[in-house]
Order: C-alpha cells, then structure tokens, then sequence
C-alpha cells in the first residue's frame, strides 16, 4: 500500500458462460483479446487503477466468475461486499440475456447489499461486432428490461474490437465509488471506558 | 491473472499441496485456540498470588525457599551420583543424529502435587493419563501458587533413561573429525559455529526487509515486482470479509488486490461448506488463516514456525488493530456494510502493524513466549521505585509504568485490573520499534485502546523519555538516536481520564524528582548501561551460548545477552528458529514431554517444560547431553537466587 490510500472498490461480474466475461476484463485492463475461448474455472481476479473525472485513483479489484453451473460453488460469501455487480449477456443469444434477471436475483440474495433498490448494477450487451443478421436481442429490448429494474445502466460493447470497454468500465467505476462512498458515515469516535477507580477499590472483594 | 482452483495457478501462491481444515483430524492444534486474551495477564488477581506473595512471604533474597517434602522415589534419586562418569553407555554407533524425542522427565517436585511427578525409572514412561490431564490444565497451572520448587533434570544414574542418547565414544570421534575439518577449511573450531551454512536462507533473509519498487504504470516491471515479492520469507496480509485488502506487509495495492481475492475465495468456500479454513501448506510455504469478525488475517511463511506461534502473530497485529479503532467502533463500520474500506481508519496505522510483523519476522523471544522481559534490578532497588510510584500516584492514574529499552523497571496498578502482556506489547512496539512516537518529542499523549484490559474503549496515555544524565530537564527531543532504542527509558502513565493531561504531567515530575533524590535513576542508569548478562556471567565456564526461561506465573521471562555469539540479525533469526522448534516440539506433542532434546550436525539443544516455568537452551554440538542438562539445571539455579531481580514480583499494587 501505498501512503496515499487509494479507494478500493469490489467489482463482480457474472451472466453465462460464453458472453465474453473474462474477454471484455481482458481487454480492459491488459488490451488484448482471445478468439479461442477458455471457460473460467472458479473465478478470476484482475486489478485496474482508474483515474475518475476529478482526479481521484481508485483501485478496481476486478471478481470474473464462471458461467458454466458446475464452476459456482464458490459459496455467499464471495458476494460479499460488493461495490458494483456487472451483469454481461451475449446480444446474439437471447437465452443469456433471459437468464439476466436470475443472475441479478442471485446476486441480491447471496450479497444482501444494505439497500438492495438502489444497489449498483450496469448491465452490458457483448459482441456487438457480430454481424446484425445474427443479433437476437435489440437495444430497445435490453433497455427497456433496464427501466424496468429501477434504471440500470446499459452499454453494448465488443470485448474484440475493443468497442464501448473502456466507457462500460468508467461508468462501473463511477457507480462503485458512489456506493462505497453512500454507507459512509460519521462513526461516532468510541467512548472512553467509564473506570471509577475508587469504587473499584471499594467494589473489590480481596 | 489468478486464476482458481486451477493447480497451476495456484503455484502463484506456491503449489497446493495439503489442505487443512478444522474438519480435517489432524489439524488439532489446541494451542492454536489458546489465544491472547485467555493468556494469563501479569499479576491476574484470580490467577497466581503473585501480587500478594510479596508481603506475605519473608524476603528470599540471599536465603533459599525450603524445598517442599519430596516424595520417596526422589528421595533416592538424589543420592545417586551427580557425575557423567558414571555413564557407561555402550550404543551402537550411530552417524549422526536427527532430532529426537527423548524419554519424559520430570524431577521437579512441589508441595501435594507429587502425583504428578514421573519416576524415573530407567526408560519406562509412566502414566501419560496424568500428562493429557496436565495439558489441559495448562492455562491454570500457569496460575498456581507454588511458593518454593526445587526442580532439577537429574543427570545421575538415570540420564540415560531422562536424557536418552548420550553421545557415544564414537560419535564423539566423529565429531573430533568434524572439528579438524573446520579447524582446517575457516580456522575456526567446531564449538564457534552453532549453525550450519545456508546460503539461500541468508541471502533471502538479508533482502527481506527490502522495500518492493512499486509497479510501473505501464506494468513493464511487473514480473521483477513478482518475483521480489515472491522471495520474501514471510508475508501478513489482513483483508475484510469482502476480500478487499487492508494491511500487507510488502507490496502494494495493485500487486496484493489479486491475492486477496484469491485468499478471500477459499476462506468462503470453506465457509459455503459450513468449514473454517485454517492453514493449508503450498509447497514449502505455509499459510495459517484467522477470522476475526469481519477481518481475516493470514500469516504466510518459509520460516521455521508452528500453526500456533503464527496464530499468536496474528493475533498480536489484530489487537493492533483494535487498538487503533476499539471492536465496536470497528463492527459498526462493518455493520451493513461489507464492503467497507478499512485501510482509511486505519490510516497511520501502518507502520505500527509493520514494526509487529518485523519484528515477528526478526523472531521475538517476548512474541514467543507471550511474555515480557524486565530490567535485572536488586529487589530492594525495586521495591524503592515502586513505593515512589505509590507515593507519586495521581488521583486518575490506572496504570503506571517504567520501561527501559523495551524492559519493564516497574508497575503500579489497581488492585482490580492486571495488565495483560500483549497490550503492554502492543505499547512496547509503538514506543521502541516503530519509532511513531519520535515526532512528539519527549512528552506525548495518546488516546488508544488496549484490548487485553478492554476493547471497548479509549485509555489515554501520558509517555515522557528521560534524559538520564539530567532526568528532571524536560526533554526537548527524544534522546539521539546514536544511544539507541536499547537504553531509551521512558515513563508511562496510562488513564482513563480524557482531560488528564496536566494531572499525569504533575505526577511525572513529581515522580522523577523523588526518584532521582532516592537514588533510583542512578540505580536504573546503572542497570541500562549493563545490560544483559552472558551465559559465562550467569554460570562461569557454562557451555551454553544462549538460553531463554519463562517464569510462566509471573508471564515474564529472562534471556542471557545475545551478544558475542549472535550479533547479527540472521544469527538471532536463526537461533530464534531453534527456540521456535523447541517451543512447538514441547507444545504440540500430544504426549507433552516434560523434557525435549534436539542435535543437529552443529547444536545441542533442550527444552524442558514445567507447570512453573519453561526453559530452551543451545550448547555447541561438542557438548555432551549430560553436560548440556548439567548447564540447564545451572541455570534453574541461577534463576531461582535471582527470581526476584530479574523478574517483577507482584509489582506496586494499589
Ligand atoms: N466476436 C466476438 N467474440 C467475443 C467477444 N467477446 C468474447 N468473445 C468470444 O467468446 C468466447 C467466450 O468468451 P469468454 O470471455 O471466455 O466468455 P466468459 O463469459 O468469460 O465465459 P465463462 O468463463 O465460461 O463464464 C471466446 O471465444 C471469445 O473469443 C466479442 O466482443 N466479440
Ligand atoms: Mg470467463
């Protein structure tokens, strides 16, 4: 750690396997993109520093899970804490855009933020570099689903052309610090301990 | 990138290779459950009379205890001859010898617990009923009021059956050959070197406290980063429930958010499965995991170090913690709110937690031990600084404290609340490790918490340095450092009073002035300047290099000085990693040896443990069994005249 501490902020990325989780991290933060595709085992973790609009750096401790079922047992409390949940679906198969709503649900029930209503999500729509002929779900679609759930943020991005990622990932940084910052408080400074030392000695049995 | 559960990412944090969970049977490390605050705090009113045994007993200086009745059996030991040469061993003729356990010992005897005494009847090992018992009574026999003891290893006709192999003629000329090797390759004799050469050892421990460069922004430095990172001999990383990093002791955010991560997801798998993860080994690395509440901490090292010694280091940085910040105030930033970022509250807290993990990492008899060290001081000497304390004491004070060098000269505390040794640690490491409280010059005043007396709330401490030399001026800047931490003497004054300031200031001048007409300041200087003893002052001619013993009733302990035979830090780091085997050996066995011997290609080692005290010592290979317990029993001699000048008996109570 460094002597300026830097806010650091959970991030936590699911929906199916395939949609281009681990490649749209990839991208983000080391600038590269895969074509072969390598099923995440478990999870994943990448660190990015971000510089926010006013200058802050924070920290983003990047969580990649996996979509395949037999690869979620990582237990509640890997949720916990979260900053922002990003959910990702695949705009060319509607089956991972469906399952968004479980995921969120999910995720809810295992992190049980504080106040689940306003909870941080942003949701991104993938491989937009396909061609069109083969796009299942359309932007109305998706961000209607949004609206419907208190005005999710929504992006459509390419994890292979690099489309849209780093935009996503700002709006997920700015929304994570948001949250973090909403709990805080001002902690009352703890009491000294009340010691009456006088009647300790009268109290004293010996 | 890490990557789960895939083994060969997992090689990031060393290859897994065994996984110990509370469910798993052979995690039993009872100790490991016996933490800080179940630890017996010094002059604890319900546990040994010590605070009182000073008035009632008449004074033992000069005149030995009576020695409790005996029973029979020992009676006849005692008359056996107390020579080796009457050891007529015949042995076949082993190379050489590895660690071993040896028979059980233990001819101490004291008043009506006779039962517990082990007969030494050559070789037969009596009774180990009474020994499990012994175990887990252990914390309450730390607090038992045993007002004399005798206790001695006898080495007459037995030592074979106490002791076990005593080197045979053979070995010996093995040994001679040895020495002639040495004497020929570096001109020094066998007995100069206790330890064999380990150059990796040496070269990783000579980088450890080695700053790692932070990461460049574009990342090009990352793979040097990992490896300095990875070569570090031990880590501490502390971590919120979320897995979001607050204290690492090397490496910075970008380097250790990954890792937490990692850590994190286990610790919840475990926890998914309704298991608690404990330690697991990754290979030759060893990770010991603690959850706190809403922390995990998790000590990582290549060192020489048990489950549970890690579990004490832990613990330590954690009262750090809630030293900084109180337990409620910390669960309530918690509370709701998982994915708090403790490391803000924390801020300056850093380096206290580092100055620990060093500290632990250099190896620490007092961390060890979970005991304290005083000044050797002449009973009466001691008994005038504490009436002066007395005398002094102001209406709020609640404890006060003189310390020099990291040695306690004296206590005055209510009768009502004990001091517990891993606050007074804690107060040590601020005051002579992290060098915190430099800035402040030589008076401070410090709001903090000390969790072993309560952890709910803030005490305010009042700490001035004394110049020695002119004690009653007001020092302006904390004495020079070319004296060094070693003989800085600081006085304390802890209450709970917020607006205490000026009272506990009038009681510190006041104080010093009456010390420094009574002559005490001269007497303390004196005893500053000479520092510790060595084993040869202790014992003339004794063919001990160093010894550590802990009177486990007044939770203090006394050690000979490190110099001449270790005055480098890898040389205690080294002679630290044979204590920490010898204290684990004799801890962990479930058959609770009273007496543990060790020999390596270059040492002799023993630990023999007591329900009074527990004491390690290391001879060089060239000396016989017989002589090392001969030294051992020495020693016990040597404490039992000086008990009441090296250890503080009771203190000033009020
Ligand atoms: N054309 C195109 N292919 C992509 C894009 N993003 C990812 N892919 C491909 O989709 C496949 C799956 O990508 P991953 O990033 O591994 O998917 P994931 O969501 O991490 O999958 P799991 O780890 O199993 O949960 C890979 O073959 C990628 O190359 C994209 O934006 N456009
Ligand atoms: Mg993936």
């Amino acid at each position: 750690m460094s002597s300026k501490k830097k806010v650091l902020l959970k991030v936590i990325i699911l929906g199916d396997s395939g949609v281009g989780k681990t490649s749209l991290m990839n991208q983000y933060v080391n600038k590269k993109f895969s074509a072969s595709y390598k099923a995440t085992i478990g999870a994943d973790f990448l660190t990015k520093e971000v510089v926010m609009d006013d200058d802050r750096v924070v920290t983003l401790q990047l969580w990649d899970t996996a979509g395949q079922e037999r690869f979620q047992s990582l237990g509640v409390a890997f949720y916990r804490g979260a900053d922002c949940c990003v959910l990702v679906y695949d705009v060319n198969n509607s089956k991972s855009f469906e399952t968004l709503e479980s995921w969120r649900d999910e995720f809810l029930v295992q992190a049980s933020p504080m106040d689940p209503e306003s909870f941080p999500f942003v949701v991104i729509g993938n491989k937009v570099d396909v061609e069109e002929s083969r796009r299942m779900i359309s932007s109305k679609r998706a961000m209607t689903f949004c609206q419907s759930k208190g005005g999710l943020s929504y992006f459509e991005t390419s994890a292979k052309e690099a489309v849209n990622v780093e935009e996503a990932f700002s709006a997920i940084a700015k929304q994570a610090l948001a949250q973090e910052e909403a709990g805080d408080f001002n902690s009352d400074f703890p009491e000294t301990i009340p010691i009456d030392l006088k009647n300790d000695r009268d109290g004293c049995a010996c | 990138m890490n990557r789960l559960s895939k083994p060969e990412d997992l090689a990031s944090l060393g290859s897994a290779s065994t996984l110990q969970t509370e469910a798993t049977p052979q995690s039993g490390d009872s100790i490991g459950k016996k933490d800080f605050a179940t630890e017996n705090s010094i002059g604890n009113e319900n546990g040994a009379s010590t605070a009182t045994s000073v008035e009632e007993q008449p004074s033992r200086e000069g005149t030995p205890p009576p020695l409790p009745p005996r029973p029979k059996n020992l009676q006849l030991l005692d008359g056996r001859p107390q020579t080796s040469g009457s050891l007529k061993v015949s042995r076949p003729s082993l190379q050489s010898k590895a660690t071993t356990q040896l028979s059980f010992a233990d001819t101490q005897s004291y008043s009506d617990e006779s039962r517990d005494t082990i007969s030494t009847d050559a070789g037969k090992l009596k009774s180990f009923t009474h020994l499990g018992k012994d175990r887990i009574g252990s914390d309450a026999d730390d607090s038992i009021s045993i007002k004399s003891f005798a206790p001695t290893i006898d080495i007459g006709g037995d030592a074979e059956s106490l002791l076990g192999e005593v080197l045979g003629d053979q070995e010996k000329d093995v040994i001679k050959v040895l020495g002639k090797q040495f004497d020929g390759m570096s001109g020094l004799s066998i007995s100069d070197v206790l330890f064999s050469e380990d150059a990796q050892f040496s070269q990783a421990f000579e980088h450890e406290f080695d700053e790692i460069e932070d990461m460049a922004a574009d990342g090009s430095n990352e793979e040097a980063i990992v490896t300095q990172w990875r070569s570090k001999l031990k880590h501490f990383l502390i971590l919120s429930s979320a897995g979001k990093p607050i204290y690492s002791r090397h490496g910075d955010d970008q380097l250790i958010t990954n890792y937490t991560g990692v850590v994190q997801t286990l610790i919840s798998f475990y926890q998914g499965m309704s298991d608690v993860l404990k330690s697991f080994t990754a290979g030759d690395v060893r990770f010991v995991v603690m959850s706190k509440g809403p922390l995990n901490l998790v000590a990582i090292t290549k060192l020489v170090e048990s489950d549970a010694q890690l579990r004490s280091q832990l613990d330590a940085l954690y009262m750090q913690i809630l030293s900084t910040l109180t337990l409620p105030s910390m669960e309530r930033m918690f509370a709701n709110r998982a994915n708090y970022d403790l490391r803000r509250p924390l801020q300056g807290t850093k380096t206290l937690l580092s100055a620990l993990a060093d500290g632990f990492t250099r190896g620490s008899p007092s961390t060890l031990l979970t005991a304290l060290e005083c000044l050797k001081l002449r009973k009466s000497h001691r008994q005038v600084v504490n009436n002066t304390l007395l005398k002094t004491r102001s209406e709020n004070l609640l404890y006060g404290l003189i310390v020099a060098g990291g040695k306690l000269v004296s206590v005055v505390r209510p009768k009502k609340h004990s001091l517990h040794p891993g606050d007074l640690h804690l107060i040590f490491n601020m005051l002579f490790e992290a060098g915190s409280v430099k800035a402040g010059g030589g008076e401070n005043w410090i709001p903090l918490c000390l969790p072993g007396f309560n952890n709910t709330g803030f005490l305010y401490m009042y700490v001035s340095f004394l110049n020695l030399d002119s004690p009653t001026e007001q020092v302006e800047e904390r004495p020079a450092s070319s004296h060094g931490a070693k003989d800085e003497v600081a006085i304390l004054l802890i209450s709970a009073n917020k607006e205490g300031f000026f009272e506990l200031r009038e009681m510190r001048d006041d104080l010093v002035e009456q010390l420094q007409k009574n002559g005490s300041i001269e007497l303390i200087r004196t005893a500053v300047k000479k520092g510790r003893m060595s084993c040869t002052d202790i014992v003339p001619g004794s063919p001990l290099r160093h010894f550590l013993y802990k009177s486990r009733g007044n939770v203090q302990f006394t050690m000979p000085s490190f110099e001449p035979h270790f005055t480098s830090d890898l040389d205690r780091r080294r002679l630290l990693n044979l204590y920490h085997n010898l204290h684990s050996n004799i801890h962990t066995r479930p058959t609770h040896p009273k007496v543990h011997h060790a020999t390596s290609t270059t040492n002799i080692s023993l630990a023999w443990m007591t329900p009074l005290f527990e004491l390690y010592c290391v001879a060089p290979i060239t000396t016989s069994r017989t002589a090392l317990a001969q030294a051992a029993n020495k020693i016990i001699q040597w404490v039992r005249r000086e008990e009441e000048r090296v250890f503080i008996i009771g203190g000033a109570v009020f």
